[in-house]
């Protein structure tokens, strides 16, 4: 075996269940998709073992979510749309400590990355959201680091934009 | 929001770290997580058991005149010891007789290469090792059998049967506890 290859370690793996839930969230743009999603990913990387290189097991998780994320999203497009009821009751965040007003800016923050072009949002998701570095996120991008480097910046732009314009219109 | 800084990368990443997953998908992430771990300690526990049958039968294989090929058999013995992992697919693909692949490992000792695959045909389970480069010794007593272009020795070891023979570069050994001789040989025709 590979120098410097590991078994991925399921016992480690709820660690990382916040992390992934918010790149779920910015990927997805809503709370219900993004649980299904962070379930999805966890259930297809425990089927069987997993290997990965040093210890990178995030940068392993964000891109199992990615794929499942385009998955979803394909077989999504093959059948009629659900539209998301309303999320009245169910805070996606139950700590005892988050502000309202915070929990206002993350639904903006997230839903506005949503809406960028693909190559953008998963960079913006992996590294800022998700917390890689710029080398973890080219490789779970399977890209090079100035490629990250220069759609970050793109992506980061335009959230500004869109949150920019969101708040002249409030 | 006109108090709100520019969504720079630092105000992004603070907003962002303020949601976390609700209890409701940490605890069914929880409950998949503890359920995977107990099925892989399962199938660790069943391939540690069947690994310790079968270095002992290598063992036994091995007991005898071995000469100067003694760390050549050690090595076999030490790479049926390699972890194995569940096959994704057949490492030999032609499996006969209703065998299928179950696991692989592979290691690298002494610089001789063994691959050890697993197989299993219903309850039975048998073990697949080869051993590259290899010309493992022949003890007493043994049978042997020759189908087609192929000299199979057959040996039995306590309960445990034992079926090998060579092949260009390499020593290849089945071996199981279960399995009939008959059985060895139909899975050792595929390989």
């Amino acid at each position: 075996m590979d120098e410097g290859v590991r078994r991925l370690d399921a016992n480690r793996l709820g660690d990382h269940v916040d992390r992934l839930y918010r790149a779920a969230w910015a990927l997805c743009g809503n709370r219900e998709d993004a649980e299904d999603l962070v379930q999805e990913t966890y259930a297809r990387v425990l089927a069987r073992p997993r290997f990965v290189r040093h210890d990178d097991d995030l940068g392993y998780l964000v891109r199992a979510l990615r794929n499942a994320y385009v998955s979803r999203r394909r077989a999504a497009d093959r059948r009629p749309r659900l539209v998301a009821m309303e999320a009245a009751g169910e805070p996606g965040d139950d700590r005892p400590q988050a502000r309202p007003e915070r929990a206002i800016e993350v639904d903006e923050l997230f839903g506005a990355i949503a809406g960028l072009p693909d190559l953008y949002r998963e960079a913006l998701v992996a590294v800022d959201v998700a917390g890689l570095s710029y080398a973890e996120a080219a490789r779970a991008l399977r890209t090079r680091e100035a490629t990250i480097t220069s759609r970050l910046h793109r992506a980061r732009s335009r959230v500004a934009k869109i949150l920019s314009a969101e708040g002249a219109t409030a | 929001m006109s108090d709100r800084r520019e969504p720079g990368a630092d105000w992004i990443a603070d907003v962002a770290a303020t949601a976390a997953a609700p209890a409701g998908l940490r605890a069914r992430v929880e409950d998949s997580r503890g359920a995977a771990v107990k099925r892989r300690r399962r199938a660790t526990g069943a391939a540690a058991a069947v690994t310790a049958v079968l270095v002992s039968a290598l063992a036994a294989l091995l007991a005898g005149p071995l000469g100067t090929q003694t760390t050549v058999a050690d090595a076999a013995v030490a790479a049926l010891r390699a972890p194995q992992a569940p096959a994704v697919a057949d490492p030999y693909p032609g499996a006969t007789g209703g065998w299928r692949a179950t696991s692989a490992g592979r290691a690298r000792v002494d610089g001789h290469r063994a691959v050890t695959a697993g197989y299993a045909r219903g309850r039975l389970r048998a073990r697949y090792l080869v051993v590259s480069g290899s010309r493992l010794a022949i003890p007493d007593g043994a049978r042997r059998l020759q189908v087609g272009n192929r000299r199979y020795v057959l040996l039995r070891r306590g309960d445990v049967n034992i079926v090998a023979w060579r092949r260009p570069g390499a020593d290849c050994v089945v071996v199981s506890r279960d399995a009939s001789t008959a059985g060895l040989l139909e899975l050792a025709a595929g390989r």
